[in-house]
Order: C-alpha cells, then structure tokens, then sequence
C-alpha cells in the first residue's frame, strides 16, 4: 500500500468510526425528512383535510394578524395550502411557543400555527412539532432557540465528503469488486456490501452531502460574504437577497386585497405564489414580499416581489443573477420541492442506503478487529459495537418513540410538543443504555422492537384518529396510508432481521467471544 | 486485519494538531481564497459584488475538503501548519488590503 492510500484509508476509518454516529443520525433524517409533510398529516390529525379549488389570502389575514400582534410580532410568513400540506402553515417570531421547554427564556424562535383551507380560521393547536422536528434534527440536530447546530451538522458533512473521497481512492478495484459478495465471512461480507452500497450511490451521496451544506453558505462563509464589501455592514445580504425594507410608520392603515396582489405577482412570474410574508401588518408602511412556487421544476426560485400592502401597488421586483440563480438550482437539488413521486422515491431510498453505507462502515470495522481485540483484552470493539447499535437501530427506535408518544400524549397536556421531542430522545438514550449493556443480543432485541413500535404505532393511529388503513385509502390519503404502510413494512424488515439475527446468536453459543 | 497507522498519523498529539490545522486551518484558507477571489473578480471583470461572492463561496466548499484532505495526506506537519495557517492569514490580509485600495465603501 502506498503512503499516500495508507493515509487516506487512516482518514476513512477513524473519521468513520468518529462521526458515523452523528451521519446516521443526520442521514435517517433527511431520508425520512423527504416525506415530512406526510409525516406531518400522520402526527397532526387535524390538518388531514382535503385542498380546497380555491384559497384565499384575505380570508386568513385577519386571523394571521392576530396571531402576530398577539405575539408583538414585527411580521408574519404563510406557506400557502398545497396538495403535500393542504393547510394555511403560517409562522411568526415568538417567545410564548408551545413547543419549548423554557418558554421564558430570552430570544426569538418562530411559531406555528395552521388555518382552516376554507375559512381561513385557526385549527386547533396540534401541540407537536411533528415531521418539522426531524427535518430540522437532519441540519441543526432540532436545536430551536439556541443555532449552534448547523455546525455540527456542516463539519459532520465536510467529513462525510472527506469519507466519500478517501473511500473511493482506498477502493481496489471498483468495477471487478462490484459483484463480489464474500457471504461467508462476516468481515468480507461486510465490506463487500459497503463497497456495492459506496459505489452505488457515490454520487448521490456526494451531491446530496455538498448541496446540504451549500445550503447554509451565508452562515459558513461570513467573511468573503462581508470583507468584498469594506466598511458596508450587510451589504451583500442587501445586494443579493433583501432587496427591499422600510421601517414601521406607526399609523394604523386598511390593507387592499393581498389576493389581487397575489394574481398579480402570478402574471408577472407565470408561477403561482408558493409564500407570502407581511412586514408591519395593519400599518401605513406594511408591505407583503411574495415567493413563487415551482413544483415542476428543480430549481428553489427566490424571486421576490415587494407590494405595498395599503394600496396595492408593486415596489420592487427582484429576480436572482445568475450566480445566485445557480445556487438556487443547487439547493433545490437538494430540498425537492418538485411534486415528481418516482424521484423523490429515489431519493428516499438513496438517503437510506446511505444509511446502510454508514452501518456496513460500522460492521467492517468491528468485525475486522474482533478476533484481535478480544484476544488483548481491549474493549475498543465492545464500545463500537454499543456506539453503532445505539446510533443505527437506536434512533429508529427513538423515531418510533416519537410518532407513538404523538398518539398517546392528550392534546391538553402543557408543553406537549417538547414531551413528544423527550420521548424521542429518551428513547434514544435508551437504546444506547441497552447496546451497552447487553453487547451479545442488542441487534436482536432492538430489532424486535422496532418491530413491535412500528406495529404499535399504526395501531393507534387507527384507535385514536379512526383512519385506519382502509379507510384512508379508500379516502385516497395517500400521506397518512402511506406512513402506515411504510411502518409495516419497516415492522416487517425488523421482524425478519431478528429472525436472522437470533439463528445466528443460537449457532454463535459455542464460540469464544 | 486491518492495516497499520502510516507513519506521520501515530503520535496523538501530532494527529491532534493535524485535525485542528485541517478541519479549522483549511476552512479559513478556504475563506480567504473566496474573498480574495471575490475582490478580484469585481476588480478584474467588473462583475456585480454579490455575483462575484457566490461564485467564489461556491468553490470554496471544494478548496476546503481538498485542503482538508492533503493535511492528512503531506507527511510533514511543519509544512502543512505553514502552509495552512500561513496561508489562512495572507488570503484574507491580501483581500482586505486590496479593498481599502479600491475604497469600496460605499
């Protein structure tokens, strides 16, 4: 081996075994983060409406005023209902939010609450975080009130791409080895299924890791974004993003019609209006700056329009350069806010081999040392092993633990949101206690459990919503059948994984270690 | 089996050193190039500033894990801590120089 594959493969390994945990962590939920806002029908039984033909901004103005002079909210956003969330979802800055643990701390987060399609009136309050938790555990481990976890997350994934690049220079030979399967020994097998896995999904695995962390490039490259501009505090954010602000006049005003302004915008892009954030809502110098939605094309277009919310009329119109363009292209690659199921199948199941990719990583590792370290007596391999276990099977376990505490816990219970997001992690903690502890049968026992969660959980869906699985598809509601489904057939990997797995403890009796 | 440790990746405090000269070090090189490539280009092309940044942030995400990975790969760590921190400072002094130059501040 030369010096050079013998220094990439160090890095492979124990940049691996480092991080590994925090990569499956963080690509289990950006897999199922795909599909959170079917996630979120599942959790938030209260939003599973049908979209109306037609919905309209001025029905739900008042009530989203409301909410944010309510909250003393210098504004307010609402995504507006679609087939994938067929709710108004609007979000305002607050400190009285349900889902924190100390709502008294000091700092803002963002609220949520959804409006009736229809009437434009607010839905009960879900009390849970649901499918945004896991989407945002996947780029800032869910941290809400403190962002310091977009770090973790950006580093974990310049190291992943490390991995992904070392990984395939250490490789042999990548297109005789792509069929080879050594089944019989445990540490070949292995490393044969994580080469297939690597090679398989090289590129995506690469692409999907860089554009989630181009995503934040305000946020990791601060000094080219502001020594370029001298002594001009913010102006790239002015050049490039913001392109219209104007402060509170402090006198009331009647807003027009948002909807007329929203046609408007839709002439002007040929798009319909995706989102719409009101800037001073009820005062002379309130202003609306539109989004549109594209969900036909991969790119997350940002063009904004800037209306004058007291007359209606157009002040700015502001449409991305090139460069900028080009990063909403590479970023959209990533969010897939395109309505095209194959593809945002495909992506589902890359994301969860690129699970398997981190777990298999794992296995090699163990199984390449095992014999040795247990004929020293280091206890390298026993630690790895509970690490690994705790962080592949331990946070499907957690997942689990979510979705059931979501059924169970009542609606009335205060803080319910952060009880569910304790449950998670209790769960978790749980499943680290037990690899740890019983190193011998942890995959087998929590295999089996995952199985009887992933059962549990469609079982109260049914009891305490009544959409059971005939029913919604009978109803066509494909977000909270298809969670079901998905469910089951994850039971039914785990039933037939612990089958597997407790043959294989009943044959390994015999052997030392 | 696995293979043995090469030889500049054995002594804990070096491979420390390493890791922080790469995973920090090479980020603010990186930094740097972008800015310094940003005002360049302004300066060269007459490009619009923020248009300039995004090109320049863009590949900075590469020359980061490129550097990144020949920290690891250069068995000399005297070279790579030069040239890494070295580097990191002079970028960003370079392009901060050049825009006082330019008086951009507007």
């Amino acid at each position: 081996m030369t010096p050079f594959k013998a220094s990439m493969l160090w890095l492979h390994t124990w940049f691996g075994v480092a991080l590994g945990a925090l990569l499956f962590a963080i690509f289990w939920t950006g897999s199922l983060s795909v599909f959170y806002k079917e996630i979120d029908r599942w959790m938030m039984p209260m939003t599973r409406l049908q979209l109306p033909a037609s919905v309209s901004l001025d029905a739900m103005r008042p009530a989203a005023d409301a909410l944010a002079h309510g909250a003393n909210a210098p504004h307010w956003k609402v995504y507006l209902p679609t087939t994938k969330e067929p709710v108004h979802n609007v979000i305002y800055p607050s400190n009285t939010d349900s889902a924190t643990l100390f709502p008294e701390a000091p700092g803002s987060i963002m609220a949520r609450r959804f409006l009736d399609p229809n009437t434009g009136a607010p839905l009960e309050d879900p009390g849970t975080l649901a499918g945004d938790f896991l989407y945002s555990f996947h780029f800032k481990l869910a941290l809400r009130r403190f962002p310091v976890g977009y770090y973790p997350v950006a580093l974990a994934g310049m190291a992943m791409l490390a991995l992904i690049v070392s990984g395939t220079l250490v490789h042999g030979r990548i297109i005789a080895n792509f069929f080879l399967f050594r089944r019989q020994k445990k540490a070949r097998a292995s490393l044969d299924l994580h080469n297939a896995v690597g090679i398989l999904g090289l590129p995506f695995h690469f692409l999907i890791t860089l554009t989630g962390i181009i995503f934040f490039y305000n946020l990791h490259y601060p000094l080219p974004l502001s020594i370029p501009y001298g002594e001009e505090a913010g102006g790239y954010n002015r050049e490039a993003i913001a392109a219209y602000a104007r402060p509170e006049a402090g006198i009331p005003a009647e807003p027009a019609s948002l909807d007329k302004m929203a046609a408007e915008a839709a002439r002007i892009w040929g798009r319909p209006v995706g989102t719409v954030r009101v800037y001073h809502p009820g005062d002379q110098n309130a202003y609306a700056l539109m989004m549109p939605r594209d969900d036909s094309a991969v790119s997350d277009i940002r063009d904004s329009l800037f209306f004058d919310v007291p007359s209606g009329e157009l002040l700015y119109n502001q449409v991305a350069k090139p460069a900028l363009a080009t990063e909403r292209f590479i970023v959209g690659l990533h969010l897939i806010h395109f309505r095209h199921w194959p593809v945002r199948w495909l992506y589902f199941l890359l994301g969860l081999s690129g699970c398997v990719l981190i777990a298999t990583g794992f296995l090699y590792w163990l199984e390449s040392r095992r014999k040795r370290h247990t004929a020293l007596g280091l206890r390298g391999v026993r630690f790895v092993e509970g690490l690994t276990v705790g962080s592949t099977t331990g946070v499907i376990i957690a997942t689990l633990a979510f979705l059931i505490a979501n059924r169970l816990l009542p609606s009335t219970m205060p803080v319910r949101a952060a009880a569910e997001v304790g449950w998670f992690y209790f769960g978790w903690l749980a499943a680290y206690a037990h690899a740890w502890l019983r190193p011998g049968s942890a995959w087998y026992e929590q295999a089996k459990t995952i199985a009887v969660l992933a059962v549990a959980a469609v079982v109260l869906n049914a009891t305490t919503t009544g959409d059971h699985l005939l029913r919604t598809i009978a109803r066509g509601d494909w977000a909270v059948a298809g969670v079901d489904m998905m469910l089951l057939v994850s039971a039914g990997i785990a039933a037939v994984s612990a089958k597997v797995l407790s043959r294989r403890q009943v044959a390994k009796v015999p052997q030392v270690g | 089996m696995p293979n043995p440790a090469p030889d500049h990746l054995q002594r804990p405090w070096a491979i420390a050193v390493r890791v922080l000269s790469a995973a920090v070090g090479s980020y603010y090189v990186s930094s740097g190039l972008a800015a310094l490539g940003a005002v360049i280009l302004v300066a060269a092309t007459g490009m619009e500033r923020s248009e300039a940044v995004m090109v320049n942030v863009l590949a900075a995400f590469l020359t980061y894990l490129i550097l990144a990975m020949w920290a690891f790969c250069e068995r000399r760590l005297l070279v790579v801590n030069t040239t890494i921190w070295l580097g990191a400072i002079a970028t960003h002094a370079l392009a901060i120089f050049l825009v006082s130059l330019s008086g951009v501040t507007t």
